[in-house]
């Protein structure tokens, strides 16, 4: 063992500790990382209405998409149970990644798979693709949310990110938004930490 | 109510004072209402100001909590630091959990640990407190649809009142401050203005006090206002009209009556004046009246005097008088006896018959003026008893038969109806009347006769009259003639005086006998045929007194003539044996009384007075010799009189009956010699058969008969 490994450990050590003795008096126990974006996931809808023509039938449930490796396991299903924003439910709805030379078929699917989500959460696998995610997105009413770094920047609507302490913190393109009709409330832009009003020209 | 102090104040003092308390009162409820309603409305604004935070944050928080962005929701609660009432701010995640908080610099406050989670807000003493829900937001559609909100945690905030108390100091200093210059302004209004509603009634004021301190009543109170004050003036105008009218009136009646009052004080001074001399011929005339009074009183004194005296001169001349006629009467008796006896010649017995006769005449003259004189004195009294009017009629009778007979006139006695057994009256004095009427009947009558008739006059009552109608068929009388009849000293005529003779005496003594005896005399007569004089007099009480048909009148008579018969009888030989002192000073009385006495069978003894009869019984007994019988005691003597020689007597023990004699026949002698210890008396001149009878009942102890003695003064 050299030192960088001693080193390596105790770091290892100390972050854990870190993590595990959250210095949050009064606080609720820490939830992990993935239980906070898909919290945020839930949460976000409240603060973001899409227009009439998204939902095919006022009980239609919100449709949380998640494309590429999905991080979330059960969480997301779990944490939907029972939830209701805009006196819809929410239905997960996971997607394959897209591959990298499509069939036409395969574009098809996809895109009327991507279609039919409200949310959809671009995992971080799809880094390479993002661009041709999101395009599929553009100009429908769905709110691209994702963990990516610089993914507000890069044209998605909210970006996020889990800072030291665990809590959630994140990016918003209102660009990116109001391009495809989608409301975003105020006090939600509010709550980000930065805010990209271009929408980079792809 | 009662504030003496404020009564005391001036009128404008007073106006002043009250309209500064009314505004001072209204400012300040004003003001309180004011301050209190904006206090209050602060408070509300503060309230809703603070809700309209609290909801406002908890909207914006909501992200914050949902994702429980610590950091985030900080810093929205930071966003509050502009509002300085906010002191600090908390948010709570659903579950109660504390997210975030502020705390404005300078404070520090603990987060309560637990959040309310109802919608509420609680104002402290320093603080105001909201918990405000965190909701979801929910869309316009959502809450058309009401869609609930779901809370997704709470907000907390703290506020301070401090400025709200601030703000009510303030506004309570501002209210104050304006109060106290409104009241400045108010008092100064007041002030300048006062004068308005006080000059009017300060004008009356003292346009009273002018008038009653100069009295002039023809000041007038100006009328400064149309008001009530007004209406004061006017009514203070129209009195002091009235009272200056009704000052002058009473000047003029002051003048009136002071010019009365000079004529009523000359009018009074003149009457005192008047008065004074009248008080002192009033007490002159006092003065006259008193020496006049002294003088009656003098006069009185000697009328009186000279009316005992005249009393005294009419017992003494009775005695005087009658003695001596006695002695000759009773004398010529003795010679008459002894010349009888003597066999002497019937022209000496004329002679002696002569000067009876005479004599007797002379008495009844003597009789007749000493009666009338204690008529006219006064001192005529009547006797009252029971005795039987026939009995004294037919003595009448049988007295003035002997006369009518030798004037060849009949004479009868009548009763009409049935007469009374006895009445109450005067014996001697109705035979009096009786023999003086029968007498002038006789004198007057030459031919036919004379009735008496004896009659009861029916009365109502008790008491009755019992009248005796002396008839007679003489001259007759005519009215004129009936009219003088009753005078001293007429007789009808001068003619007829001569033919008839007589003093005229005797109808006036009748008259005033028959009117003592309660009744009177009437004549009724026609001119030659006759007369009919009738005496009524009063018969007394009648209850019990048996009325005596005529015919049993005879029976009656006799009876008691039988009766007084015997006495006479007794008294005429029941005198034997007797042994009598008599005490009498003049000799020739001695003599007579001795010889009636002797002729009665009596032993008797003379002394000549008082002193020496005393000492003769006296003697009597302590020499045990035979005591007398009964002590004939006169009156009047000398050195000893009967009266104190009877009281001797009787001091001394002795018991021997004593009869007195005595010539007054007048009030209160009957007593005087009860007291004196007489057990009789018997007046002078003497009849012996009244003597003799008065000794035998004084021996056998006979109580006098009832008398009654009364003192009436002839009319």
């Amino acid at each position: 063992m050299s030192h960088g490994v001693t080193a390596w450990l105790l770091a290892a050590c100390i972050m854990l500790l870190a993590t595990g003795a959250a210095p949050a008096p009064q606080k609720k126990k820490t939830a992990s990382e993935v239980e906070v974006k898909a919290a945020f996931l839930v949460t976000v809808a409240g603060y973001v209405s899409w227009p009439d023509s998204a939902f095919a039938s006022k009980t239609d449930p919100i449709v949380i998409g998640v494309i590429g490796k999905d991080p979330f396991g059960k969480v997301l299903d779990t944490l939907i149970v029972k939830q209701e924003r805009h006196g819809r439910s929410f239905r997960i709805l996971r997607l394959r990644a897209l591959p990298e030379k499509p069939t036409p078929e395969q574009e098809a699917a996809a895109d009327a798979a991507i279609r039919s989500c409200h949310v959809l959460f671009v995992c971080s696998s799809e880094k390479k693709r993002l661009d041709r995610t999101l395009a599929l997105t553009r100009n429908r009413p769905i709110l691209t949310v994702s963990d990516l770094s610089g993914f507000a920047r890069d044209g998605g609507m909210i970006g996020l990110r889990i800072d030291r302490r665990r809590k959630i913190a994140f990016e918003m393109n209102v660009a990116s938004a109001r391009l495809c009709a989608i409301r975003v409330s105020p006090d939600l832009l509010n709550m980000a930490e930065r805010t990209y009003t271009k929408v980079k020209n792809r | 109510m009662r504030f003496p102090r404020f009564h005391r104040l001036p009128f404008r003092k007073k106006l002043t004072v009250l309209v500064t308390t009314a505004t001072a009162i209204a400012l300040v409820l004003v003001g309180a209402a004011v301050v209190a309603f904006d206090y209050f409305e602060m408070r509300r604004d503060m309230l809703r100001d603070a809700s309209t935070q609290a909801q406002m944050t908890s909207g914006r928080s909501s992200v914050a909590v949902e994702l429980q962005m610590d950091d985030a929701a900080a810093g929205i609660l930071a966003d509050l630091e502009p509002d300085d009432d906010l002191i600090a701010a908390a948010a709570y995640t659903d579950d109660g959990t504390f997210l975030a908080g502020y705390v404005r610099d300078g404070h520090t406050v603990e987060f309560p640990t637990t959040p309310k989670t109802a919608p509420q807000h609680r104002f402290e003493r320093t603080r105001l407190v909201l918990f405000h829900p965190i909701f979801q937001p929910l869309s316009e559609a959502e809450r058309q649809l009401g869609v609930e909100k779901t809370q997704v945690g709470t907000l907390y905030l703290r506020y301070d009142l401090g400025g709200l108390y601030r703000h009510l100091a303030l506004g309570i200093v501002v209210v104050i401050t304006a109060i106290m210059v409104s009241l400045l302004v108010s008092l100064l209004l007041t002030g300048h203005l006062q004068h308005v509603l006080v000059q009017p009634v300060r004008h009356l004021a003292l346009v009273a006090r002018r008038v009653s301190d100069e009295k002039d009543y023809a000041l007038r109170a100006g009328k400064l206002t149309d008001d009530e004050l007004g209406d004061l003036t006017d009514s203070f105008n129209q009195m002091l009209s009235e009272i200056q009218a009704r000052d002058a009136q009473l000047k003029q009646h002051r003048d009136d009556l002071e010019a009365r009052i000079k004529e009523r004080t000359g009018d009074l001074e003149r009457a005192m004046v008047a008065a004074e001399t009248a008080e002192s011929m009033l007490a002159e005339y006092a003065g006259k009246l008193e020496r006049r009074n002294a003088a009656l009183q003098e006069a009185r004194a000697s009328a009186e005097l000279a009316n005992n005296a005249k009393s005294d001169f009419l017992a003494n001349m009775s005695h005087e008088i009658r003695s001596p006629m006695t002695a000759i009467l009773g004398y010529a008796d003795l010679l008459h006896d002894e010349e009888v006896r003597a066999g002497a010649p019937a022209s000496r017995l004329d002679a002696i018959e002569t000067i009876r006769r005479n004599g007797s005449h002379l008495l009844s003259i003597i009789n007749d003026i000493l009666d009338l004189s204690k008529f006219e004195a006064g001192k005529m009294t009547i006797e009252r008893v029971r005795c039987s009017p026939g009995q004294i009629a037919a003595e009448v009778v049988d007295l003035m038969r002997v006369r009518a007979d030798a004037s060849g006139l009949r004479l009868d006695l009548r009763y009409d109806g049935s007469i009374p057994e006895t009445i109450e009256t005067d014996p001697t004095r109705l035979r009096q009347i009786l023999v003086n009427l029968i007498g002038n009947a006789i004198k007057f009558t030459e031919r036919g006769g004379i009735s008496l008739v004896v009659r009861l006059e029916p009365e109502a009552g008790e008491a009755g009259h019992l009248a005796f109608d002396v008839v007679d068929t003489g001259i007759g009388l005519d009215q004129d003639r009936i009219a003088e009849l009753f005078e001293p000293f007429t007789q009808g005529d001068e003619s007829t005086a001569r033919r008839f003779g007589g003093t005229g005496l005797g109808l006036t003594i009748s008259r005033r006998f028959a009117t003592m005896l309660g009744g009177d005399i009437a004549v009724e007569s026609t001119p030659g045929r006759g007369c009919v004089f009738t005496v009524a007099i009063a018969t007394g009480p009648l209850d019990g007194v048996p009325l005596l048909p005529p015919e049993d009148m005879a029976d009656h008579v006799r009876a008691r003539r039988d009766r007084d018969g015997d006495r006479a009888a007794e008294g005429a030989g029941a005198l034997a044996g007797v042994r009598v002192l008599l005490a009498e000073d003049t000799p020739d009385n001695q003599r007579l009384i001795s010889h009636h006495l002797e002729n009665a069978g009596a032993e008797v003894e003379i002394v000549g007075d008082g002193r020496a009869a005393i000492d003769r019984v006296v003697a009597v007994k302590k020499e045990g010799e035979r005591p007398f019988d009964v002590i004939l005691m006169d009156m009047q003597m000398p050195e000893v009189d009967g009266y104190a020689a009877s009281s001797r007597l009787r001091e001394l023990g002795h018991v021997t009956p004593i009869v007195a004699l005595t010539a007054h026949a007048m009030q209160g002698d009957r007593e005087r010699c009860l007291a004196a210890g007489m057990n009789g008396y018997v007046t002078k001149p003497i009849d012996p058969m009244v003597m003799f009878g008065e000794i035998a009942r004084t021996i056998a102890g006979h109580p006098l008969p009832d008398h009654e003695a009364i003192a009436t003064t002839s009319p």
